[in-house]
């Protein structure tokens, strides 16, 4: 088969899953649409596969096959056909999403069990994944814009996903809300892009753009900041990343896959793709990497003083993925990637760990309640300290690899870009200590009631309550449903969970400096026109260098962790009370929810309640008002209709007419 | 043209000020009541009219209208001498017909 | 001495149909019991198929000036003619049930709905200024009484007032204009001769400018252009519900396609003067209506915001003056055709099975008991917020890429906005259906009567469930409307993967209006 049939079925799959799901509910039975929708996934895996093989064989200046299913739009005149590309970056893409998604619909087999909505959930999962690979495989600005629609409207879907919980509708609203605005700025960039350049076409577009705009022109800035709105609120980098805390009120797995795996990191996978716009806007990379840093750096912080298991881990993931922002705005395009990679092993990793806990622990999500399940789940643990480990860059981890070979590339490049450097080691040390806060508090000490009961065989059970406001759940909509699936009693979960354990060991061993370089051996025929990446060279050297300071934040940070919370316990208490201002700052997520209130939300609900009050109230209570006075005859009609109203409608009228007719007037003089 | 409706708006306006200011004002009764073609503008509880009656003398005007177009067309009919005009007219009279029809089998002239 | 007209009859055929039609139902209504129900439809839906076959047939010929000049065939207007036949074709099985159509009767009803796509089709086609008002009453006055024809409602009737006076207002205006470029253009009522008369400069013609604000105006208000749009909503939430889905849809369609060629053959060549004005409302009207459907509870209220705002998206096609734009706002029609029929009949059907009327409350939990309307509806959400694989989006990105190629980008920067904004609504309708329990009191199957919905007194705003009288026509499942539901929604979801064959067709427009404005 040819490479981009291969293309075509990676999409085809997913789609037909979750149609077929969708449309078959009635009659199949929930295990079965489980298996469908894992099959469906595995099936594009292999066909991801089948592509990366028949790109491999063929010469690296020749891994670019554009396809194009029919023409979309062109009768119009739009610049815009359903077509693909296949090459090297989105391959490896299809790749992660499909290898990383078909791992955790496995593991949803089992913890959705008892799930009432499950078939649901996996038509909606499966059409999440169909619209990830769309994006990724998106052979144009306008499908990858329709592609990132999709997996924001499949986000908003799977967040609010136990819809009787107040909380998890809130948190989707909040999440679409911010994406939209994201999606504003891609759709303004796309307009910008048909505008100067006429074409939308990643292939044409990179071949004009150098000639159609001289470096740090304002349009092609103007392109490029619109791209990085749409990248940051995707990716959640601040100011707009807050929808990603709420967003863990999705079921955990969503978690793993969503928000911490694949559909966060298409900011990343933005700004690889249009790396020669960024090149010709060196000023928005700069923005853009900045706001990496910044946001590394706050997530960073805030991880180390949240309490709640699932939302540390989302703090930790904006984290991350502020260096893979970092990574490819300052030109380190493979090493993103990498970490890109990594990170959705050993993110997916710790999230499937977590939410075997939050099963064992009968849906509590608080760290404080929990402690010393070493005993009572020896694999989950096994599996969480190995993603820990990976997180915390530990030497010889996947994780360690991939963030120090960007924070290699940014020392390599010099000048301002040491700022990353420095700020990536200093986010490393935190990332070490908040990954072990999970691991000392969660897995060692004296075990809570539920880990106790759990050593005894038992399973802990409670009364389903919503973890945010304590509200007793409605098992109706099958919050998590009455039973609770843990990794240690379902093999597809440990299935799942050993595969990436193993990917989130010894994924990093791919590329060792000076040993190997698959991946970026791989990459480079799409890279290979960078200025940066042609002048910018880590030697071997210095990236030793890079790896030992690494290795000893990861240290640093894991033995503080050690020393706080083993050998002098109760002294992060001290410090709490020590540094109350410092610690309701970070608790409070640097208040950006509020900023964002009063910014956004608020003058938004003012503008509307105005609007509302002036266009409708006249409006309303007056047939509200007309309406009640009579019973109903013709009179009543024909006053009501005659008073009021009408006559608030001529005003605006005479108003409007007024208006036009002065424009002409004033045209006419 | 600015100057021109500026103009106007201000003789205007003063115009209807001053005949606010300058008028004699004495209401009466009968100067307020609304007027509207010699009915009575209270109609009371008890006041009774024909609905038939307006029924049949809307469409009498309607159908009247309507007939005394066909002299004019007839004498110019007399001088064109054109069988696509006699065509028209006849399709004319046609549809007048079958509103005619539908007036009648509705029961619109049925007197209740 | 009369001189025989040149009539070209094969153009003027599918308006020959129509008025064959009308007489014939007419008449038929009258036999045996009051509302024959079954053959007057049949009789109307045959009288529409006849239309449309002429009007195809149409499609492939030459353009034509019809009834000397009066009138002029074209791919405009056969389109907007086809896009108007087909809403009247989906609204007829709509009418089964309905009590409104029950009430009134059905030769009457329909007879009116003839009647109006007869007025839409002439108003497509009117080429001079005479036949242009002359059809745009024709078109209103039949619309006025089946607003107010569900006679048991007070709400329908104040519908059916509100509208008559704010029309005729609106007439009014646009013939004030018209007289004013009558005179402007030296006497000419003939659109291209008054584009010869009154010639491209008219900076020092006042008269001529005010006329073209008035006739602005009075077209404003029958596609609902804000500030002209108050009556809309109200009109909407009032009238009956398939009589609503036909205004919002047929009326737009035939008055942007006069306003189009009006605008475009009579006063193209000044285009530079009216051009800002018409951006300038497109914009305030894209924010009104959006704006101003956030916060309804009723659906129909709410479809009535968000077609102001489909006005505003239109009207953006429309000044652009060029051949993409014209074709962009004709497959925007199109588009707009299917995606409200289907919504406007879900609403209708729920409107019938339970007692809560167009309250957002009706919608509550189908998507678990009614899939397929569940569905339709949901599709049709998204549909017109423009969600990508429908034809909304579709529609929408047309929109926007002529108003950028016509050098209007911040236009197009609004629609994009616009649509932003208008999820917020959309996406409330959606989580109704599927996130919401279905209400707590189980709505009464039959009997449960829309009359209770617009009852004064009644306290549904609160969402509280009416009171079930009895006595009025039973709801109960009707496969006609279904199907036709599902039709516009398998047509919406298609035009949205495979657009190709809707832009051939919206092509057409666009071609009529290169050849009006000939080579130059």
């Amino acid at each position: 088969m040819s490479i981009s049939t291969w293309g075509w079925l990676v999409l085809a799959f997913p789609l037909a899953g979750s149609l077929l799901i969708a449309l078959l509910y009635r009659v199949l039975s929930a295990k079965a649409a489980g298996w469908i929708g894992t099959l469906a996934i595995a099936l594009a895996f292999a066909c991801s596969v089948g592509a990366l093989l028949g790109l491999l064989d063929r010469p690296a200046d020749q891994r670019e096959i554009a396809s194009t299913l029919y023409d979309y739009a062109g009768a119009a005149g739009i610049p815009f056909d359903l077509g693909i590309l296949v090459d090297p970056l989105s391959v490896f893409m299809a790749l992660v999403v499909t290898g990383v998604s078909a791992l955790i619909h496995l593991y949803s087999v089992a913890y959705m069990g008892s799930d009432r909505g499950y078939r649901r959930f996996f038509s909606f999962l499966n059409f999440f994944v169909f619209s990830m690979l769309l994006l990724v495989l998106a052979g144009n600005y306008v499908l990858l814009i329709v592609g990132w629609a999709f997996v924001g409207f499949a986000s908003y879907a799977l967040i609010s996903f136990w819809y009787r919980r107040r909380t998890a509708t809130d948190a989707g609203m909040k999440a679409f809300v911010i994406n939209v605005i994201g999606d504003i700025g891609l759709v303004f960039a796309a307009i910008l892009l048909i505008k100067e350049l006429g074409v939308t076409d990643y292939g044409a577009v990179f071949e004009l753009a150098p000639e159609a705009f001289t470096a740090n022109e304002w349009t092609v800035v103007a392109i490029c900041l619109l791209l990085i709105v749409g990248a940051i609120a995707k990716s959640a980098q601040a100011p707009l990343h807050t929808w990603l805390a709420d967003a863990m009120e999705g079921p955990t797995p969503v978690s793993a896959l969503i928000h911490a795996a694949t559909m966060v990191t298409a900011g990343v996978y933005l700004i690889a793709r249009s790396y020669p716009l960024f090149d010709l806007a060196p000023t928005a990379a700069d923005v853009a990497a900045f706001i990496g840093l910044f946001t590394l750096l706050m997530a960073a912080t805030i991880a180390l003083v949240v309490t709640d298991l699932k939302r540390i881990i989302a703090f930790s993931t904006m984290s991350q993925i502020g260096y893979m922002i970092v990574g490819v705005s300052i030109g380190a395009y493979s090493a993103g990637l990498f970490h890109l990679m990594t990170h959705a092993f050993f993110k997916a990793l710790l999230f499937m760990a977590a939410g075997s806990i939050i099963a064992a622990m009968a849906a509590i999500q608080d760290i404080d309640r929990m402690r010393g399940f070493r005993r009572a789940m020896p694999f989950t643990c096994g599996a969480l300290i190995v993603g820990a480990l990976a997180l915390a860059g530990f030497p010889g981890t996947s994780g360690f690899f991939s963030k120090d070979e960007i924070l290699a590339f940014a020392a390599t490049r010099g000048g301002m870009y040491w700022i990353f450097a420095v700020g990536g080691y200093i986010g490393a040390i935190l990332t070490a200590f908040y990954s072990f806060r999970i691991v000392f508090r969660v897995v060692y000490g004296e075990p809570c009631e539920e880990a106790k009961e759990l050593e005894g065989g038992h399973l802990a059970h409670a009364e389903p309550v919503n973890p945010a406001t304590g509200e007793v759940e409605d098992t109706d909509v099958g919050f998590p449903g009455p039973d609770h699936h843990i990794a240690e009693r379902e093999w597809p979960m440990k299935v799942a969970m050993a595969v990436l354990a193993f990917g989130a060991l010894f994924g990093g061993l791919i590329q060792i400096p000076g040993v190997t370089h698959v991946l970026e051996s791989f990459l480079e025929p799409v890279f290979e026109a960078s200025p940066i990446a042609a002048t910018v060279h880590v030697s071997t050297t210095d990236a030793y260098i890079g790896m030992a300071v690494g290795g000893l934040c990861s240290l640093l940070g894991i033995g503080a962790a050690f020393y706080l919370y083993m050998v002098a316990p109760g002294s992060t208490l001290r410090l709490r009370d020590r540094f109350r201002r410092l610690h309701d700052f970070l608790f409070n997520r640097w208040y950006f929810d509020e900023l964002l209130n009063a910014l956004a939300y608020r003058p938004v609900i003012a503008c509307g309640r105005f609007a509302s009050g002036t266009f409708e109230r006249v409006v309303v209570d007056g047939i509200v008002r007309g309406a009640g006075d009579g019973v109903g005859g013709l009179g009543t009609v024909v006053r009501t209709a005659q008073s009021g109203f009408v006559r608030f409608y001529a005003l605006l009228v005479v108003a409007g007419l007024a208006g036009l007719g002065l424009y002409f007037l004033l045209a006419a003089s | 043209m600015i100057v021109f409706v500026g103009l106007g708006v201000i003789v205007g306006g003063a115009f209807t000020a001053l005949n606010h200011v300058l008028g004699p004002k004495r209401p009466s009764r009968v100067k307020s009541e609304p007027y509207e073609c010699g009915l009575p503008t209270e109609v009371t509880r008890t006041f009774r009219f024909g609905i038939s009656f307006y029924m049949v003398a809307m469409l009498f005007i309607l159908f009247d209208i309507e007939v005394v177009f066909l002299y004019p067309v007839g004498v110019l009919l007399n001088a064109s001498d054109s069988v696509f005009v006699l065509v028209e007219i006849a399709l004319f009279v046609f549809l007048l017909l079958v509103g005619f029809v539908y007036v009648w089998r509705r029961g619109a002239l049925n007197w209740r | 001495m009369i001189e025989t007209p040149a009539i070209d009859y094969g153009a003027l055929s599918p308006i020959i149909a129509l008025v064959a039609g009308i007489c014939v139902v007419l008449l038929v209504g009258l036999i045996g019991p009051r509302g024959r129900r079954g053959l007057s439809s049949a009789l109307t839906l045959a009288t529409l198929a006849a239309a449309a076959g002429l009007l195809v047939w149409q499609l492939g010929e030459p353009d034509a000036d019809l009834v000397a000049g009066a009138l002029r065939s074209d791919g405009l207007s056969i389109t907007i003619g086809l896009i108007v036949v087909a809403a009247a074709a989906l609204v007829v099985p709509l009418q089964l049930r309905d009590p409104a159509a029950e009430e009134a009767g059905f030769g009457e009803t329909h007879t009116l709905l003839l009647g109006s796509v007869l007025g839409m089709l002439l108003l497509a086609e009117a080429q001079n200024l005479i036949s242009f008002f002359v059809a745009l009453e024709l078109l209103s006055i039949p619309l006025y009484v089946l607003c107010g024809s569900h006679r048991s409602r007070s709400r329908s009737l104040e519908s059916g007032l509100k509208y008559l006076i704010v029309g005729s207002i609106g007439s009014a205006t646009l013939l004030y204009g018209s007289a004013f470029i009558y005179g402007g253009s030296g006497g000419a009522t003939d659109f291209t001769a008054i584009a010869q008369g009154i010639g491209a400069d008219l900076a020092d013609d006042p008269l001529v400018l005010i006329g073209i604000a008035l006739v602005a105006v009075g077209l404003a208000f029958k596609v609902s252009i804000a500030p002209f749009h108050q009556w809309t909503p109200d009109v909407y939430e009032g009238a009956p519900t398939p009589i609503t889905a036909f205004m919002a849809v047929a009326t737009k369609a035939a008055a942007f396609a006069v306003f189009a060629r009006f605008f475009i053959t009579a006063l193209g060549p000044s285009a530079d003067q009216w051009q800002p004005a018409l951006a300038a409302l497109a914009a305030v009207t894209i924010v009104v209506g959006n704006v101003g459907a956030l916060g309804q509870d009723s659906l129909k209220r709410l479809l009535g915001y968000s077609g102001v705002a489909q006005a505003g998206y239109m009207l953006t096609g429309l000044l652009l003056g060029t051949v993409k734009g014209i074709d962009a706002l004709v497959f925007y029609l199109a588009a707009y055709m299917l995606i409200n029929m289907a919504a406007f009949a879900v609403i209708a059907v729920r409107e019938r099975e339970t007692a809560y009327g167009d309250d957002i409350t009706a919608v509550q939990g189908i998507g678990k008991d009614r899939p397929a309307l569940a569905w339709s509806l949901t599709i049709s959400m998204l549909a017109l917020a423009g969600l990508p694989g429908t034809a909304g989006f579709i529609g929408k990105l047309f929109l926007i890429e002529a108003a950028v190629a016509g050098n209007y980008t911040w236009l197009g920067v609004f629609i994009v906005v616009g649509s932003m904004i208008s999820l917020v609504y959309y996406l409330r309708v959606v989580a109704a259906i599927w996130m919401r329990p279905a209400p707590r009191l189980a709505p009464a199957m039959a009997g449960a009567s829309t009359e209770a919905a617009g009852e004064p007194g009644l306290p549904r705003r609160t969402g509280e469930p009416g009171r079930t009288p009895s006595g009025a026509p039973s709801g109960g499942r009707c496969w006609l409307v279904l199907g036709a539901i599902l039709a516009a929604t398998a047509a919406t979801v298609a035009f949205g993967i495979v657009p190709s064959p809707l832009i051939d067709f919206s092509a057409h427009a666009g071609e009529g209006l290169a050849s009006m404005l000939g080579p130059g």
